[in-house]
């Protein structure tokens, strides 16, 4: 019942997105949304019977009649903006911000930068894909709607999404922040932001997409961000969930790579009761390079499925997966990750290693590291493993007198430095190391 | 180059030695299956009528079941309707000595190397051979007898024992299990049944041999071990099968029960014909295989060297129930040419403080696909729970996919719970080494190979060990020297 209601919801939607676009229904983005809406149909919403959701059920929450349309009474205002996204966009002093509100851009709170040389940020819109094959291109082919019917359903719902393009050897001194509020106090909110990444080649940027929640109405945020980095360029794109605990959030972040070039994505997941990430890197050409990096720190009845894909392509190539996870309370977590070597992929390097901390007795930590590998020529690792602080370390700490829990602390937090530590912005590491803290009641640690 | 070359031809032109046929006299069924299949073999052997009752509920269940099509295999649609369900040498009454039987049947014996004639007694292994769809002989059976223990066919045991068999049958893999264990259940025919009595140490390893000898054949035997408190049993498993080029169904069941400090070992060798190197015939291999540390301190331990098969899909699983349980699992798959395997293990810590060990060898060659498949789950209610899983993947050749799928599942913050896998070719820079030394490449490769799975072999029983090492290197013939 609750998959009709959302199937039904869906189509709605896009019949009233079909609507306001005047009859440009034959725009090609519109054509996209559409086959993007059959592939959703088609595919139907995931059960804990798919493989893919083994451990993630959607079900008690997809069945809500959510608000889909554009919200005109959703105003916020600037010291409500102050309060939710201040502190990490303080901490990025980065002052190129997009700000989406329920998956739409609110020029109000946004410093868009607009005459930087290479850069250019652009809404996700039919004139858009028009004006520009290479954006075209990029658009539902990195994460086809075929790969996964929440990554349909954002495709067939996509308006107005961001999309940013960087010129060929251009390098961005500032990071570019899309800070996503969802603004649930009027209603249960839907919202499906789509965000598309061009790093031509040689180009090298960092981009931080955070999400937020105003209000406590149950909401789903649906977000998918496309990637395509050229030759020689380098995106590391991170990705900072710190969400209300009314939010659920279904987000996906894929990446091709050309030769020589590397794409890192760093995934924290901070709050929200519910987070699926699916993170995936395809390297096509030789000497590319994927990382993918992530942590949880999840308390009370929090949630996070992480899931990962490096699909190695063409030899040569160099991959690199660290998630770590510290659950207390009766939160869950998933791991799930795929390193598929192709047969022609030889002397491939990959390595992926998934750990988890559970401090409580009702935390649970279900992981599936796998291998698919059809090459010989390969140096492929996984390794998983899910425990507990070591106590014998706490008592060590005791004794040079720190206190019990201030030990506690400081090893939980030593155990996710090593994930964040991999972050090149000093600004967002430093922003996370006082987030995790705080989170686990710890001091913030000096650099 | 050229001697990896000549290596790769040698292994993919080694020939299996098996492949024979035995031409003795054969009671067959007509090809199909029905309820009345079901009834013929229940009657056959001569069956209690609770017996034929349970084997029905677990035909029409099945009937009720689609074909798991989620491991990592591929291979045309099977037609159960096209498989005979009954093959057996015809039977004559009273076997009194070995004198009496069918003297073909001693010759393929001879052929395997099993020891069943009298003065080969002395080789210290119990034999239950399983021919196609009974069991053709059971050797010691008397010396057994004085110790209290029950080793024979599960046919005699149903007759002789049927108390036992009721109680345990079906409780670790209940007929609704899978797809296949409900087909076993409704037309399994024989298989070995062993009961260790209470503080029994059983003095010999216990063996069977089975061998699927009919054309158009399925074999579906069932093999029930118990060891009551602190007994201890170690069991071993061997299985060959005709070179024939179409396929054919293998679907066992194995169930062991270990009570309150017994200590179960089960060692197979599978060595059913593979097919051949066009991927022509082979064997099926879908099996479920369960044990049950039921009580306290008991442990089970399954070790497995799988070389043959066209389709190996088997998860030798075992529940940890009882507090301070211990389940291992040792394991090399070897597959060449156009061989799939999909196997790996359960481990379902339940009782406090259980322990599991997994450490799983793949080796791939040819064209062939080798898949790890694991779960390791702690229940919430399983304090301390700890487990180590290692898998191990080598690819000889550049056309052979290796994949793992481990499942960790951890619902209580006391477990431990570490996997790792790696997966790689063998190192030029070690195969240099070697040279360097003076050991040419072939040696070399055969050194690496056994040295990778030695962990393994050296868990089975001394006379296996030798067999797996011999198996290994006829699978790979040319790698393994």
């Amino acid at each position: 019942m609750p998959i009709e209601i959302l199937r039904e919801n869906v189509r709605t939607a896009h019949q009233e997105l079909a609507r306001s676009i005047n009859g440009h229904a034959d725009h090609p983005l519109h054509q996209q949304r559409t086959a993007a809406l059959d592939a959703f149909l088609e595919q139907g919403v995931p059960t804990t019977r798919h493989e893919e959701w083994k451990y993630t059920n959607v079900l008690p929450f997809i069945g809500i009649e959510y608000a889909m349309t554009l919200c005109t009474t959703c105003f916020i205002t600037d010291a409500e903006c102050a309060r939710t996204i201040g502190p990490i966009a303080d901490a990025l002093e980065s002052g190129w911000r997009i700000v989406l509100i329920n998956g739409r851009i609110d020029r109000a709170h946004s410093s868009i930068p607009e005459h930087v040389p290479g850069l250019r940020i652009l809404p996700l819109t039919d004139a858009t894909i028009a004006a520009d094959a290479r954006i075209a291109g990029v658009v539902g082919s990195n994460a086809p709607a075929q790969s996964h019917p929440f990554v349909a359903m954002n495709l067939a719902l996509a308006d107005q999404g961001v999309v940013i393009h960087v010129d060929a050897n251009v390098r961005l001194e500032r990071p570019i922040h899309i800070a996503c509020i969802a603004d649930t106090r009027t209603s249960h909110r839907l919202s499906t932001p789509r965000i598309v990444v061009v790093a031509e080649q040689g180009s090298s940027f960092d981009v931080v997409e955070s999400h937020h929640t105003i209000g406590d109405m149950t909401a789903l945020d649906v977000t998918v961000a496309e990637v395509s980095v050229a030759a020689n360029a380098h995106v590391r794109y991170h990705k900072v969930i710190d969400d209300g605990e009314s939010m659920r959030h279904i987000g996906s972040t894929s990446a091709d790579v050309a030769r020589d070039g590397s794409f890192t994505a760093h995934t924290a997941s901070l709050g929200g009761a519910f987070v699926r990430n699916d993170a995936a890197v395809r390297l096509c050409e030789p000497s590319s390079q994927g990382f993918l990096f992530g942590t949880s720190v999840l308390q009370g009845h929090e949630y996070a499925d992480n899931h990962t894909t490096v699909d190695h392509c063409v030899p040569h190539c160099h991959s690199e997966e660290l998630y770590k996870g510290i659950y207390d309370g009766s939160s869950v977590g998933v791991f799930n990750g795929k390193i598929y070597v192709r047969p022609q992929a030889q002397k491939t390097t990959a390595y992926q290693s998934s750990h988890a901390i559970l401090l409580s007795e009702r935390a649970q930590m279900n992981s599936k590291p796998q291998l698919e590998i059809w090459a010989d020529d390969v140096k492929c690792s996984h390794g998983a493993t899910t425990g507990q602080l070591d106590e014998d370390a706490v008592f060590y700490l005791q004794s040079r007198g720190i206190d019990a829990a201030k030990a506690r602390a400081l090893m939980t937090y030593a155990f996710v430095a090593e994930v964040i530590e991999r972050i090149e912005l000093p600004s967002l590491r430093q922003h996370l190391e006082e987030r995790i803290a705080e989170k686990l009641g710890a001091e913030p640690f000096a650099e | 180059m050229n001697s990896e070359q000549s290596i790769l031809d040698d292994v993919v032109g080694s020939e299996y030695k098996y492949g024979f046929t035995t031409d003795i006299e054969q009671e067959l069924l007509p090809k199909g299956l029905s309820e009345d299949v079901v009834r013929f073999i229940s009657a056959k052997k001569e069956e209690p009528e609770w017996m034929l009752e349970w084997r029905l509920k677990a035909f029409r269940h099945w009937q009720s079941m689609k074909e798991p099509t989620w491991p990592n295999v591929s291979y045309p649609k099977i037609d159960f309707q096209d498989i005979i369900y009954w093959a057996a040498p015809k039977k004559k009454e009273g076997l009194a000595s070995l004198d009496e039987v069918d003297p073909e049947l001693l010759a393929t014996f001879a052929k395997l190397g099993i020891p069943l004639e009298e003065q080969k007694m002395l080789a210290g292994v119990a034999v239950d051979v399983v021919l196609d769809s009974v069991s053709v002989k059971t050797t010691f059976q008397d010396k057994l007898k004085e110790l209290g223990i029950i080793f024979c066919p599960i046919s005699e045991a149903l007759r002789d024992h049927p108390e036992l068999v009721r109680q345990y049958i079906g409780t670790v893999v209940p007929p609704s299990d899978n797809f296949y264990s409900a087909l076993n259940s409704a037309v399994f025919s024989d298989g070995s049944f062993v009961y260790i009595p209470k503080g029994v140490r059983c003095p010999i390893e216990l063996s069977t041999y089975f061998r699927i000898n009919a054309r158009n054949t399925g074999q579906f035997e069932r093999t029930l071990i118990i060891a009551d408190e602190g007994s201890y049993v170690s069991y071993l498993e061997g299985c060959t099968a005709p070179q024939r080029d179409e396929n054919q169904l293998h679907a066992a069941v194995v169930e062991l029960v270990a009570h309150t400090r017994a200590e179960i070992k089960y060692s197979t060798v599978q060595n059913w014909f593979p097919g051949d190197k066009q991927g022509n015939g082979g064997i099926y291999n879908f099996v479920t295989k369960r044990g049950i540390c039921e009580g306290a301190h008991s442990k089970i331990s399954w070790t497995q060297v799988e070389t043959g098969s066209a389709i190996t899909w088997k998860y030798p699983s075992v529940v940890l129930k009882g507090d301070y349980s211990i389940g291992e699992f040792y394991s090399v798959a070897v597959t060449n040419n156009m061989q799939q395997a999909d196997t790996g293990t359960k481990m379902l810590h339940v009782g406090k403080h259980t322990r599991s060990r997994i450490v799983s060898k793949g080796i791939s060659a040819g064209t062939s696909q080798n898949s790890y498949r694991g779960l390791v789950k702690v229940l919430k209610v399983s304090e301390g729970a700890r487990n180590f899983s290692q898998c191990d993947s080598l690819l000889i050749g550049d056309a052979c996919g290796a994949h793992t799928f481990p499942y960790l599942e951890i619902a209580n913050a006391s477990a431990t719970v570490e996997h790792e896998a790696t997966t790689s070719k063998i190192g030029e820079d070690i195969l240099f080494y070697c040279n360097q030394r003076g050991i040419d490449t072939e040696a070399a490769v055969a050194l690496i190979v056994n040295g990778y799975a030695r962990e393994v072999l050296n868990q089975l029983p001394m006379e296996f060990a030798v067999e797996a090492q011999k198996l290994l290197a006829i699978s790979l013939e040319g790698s393994v020297g």
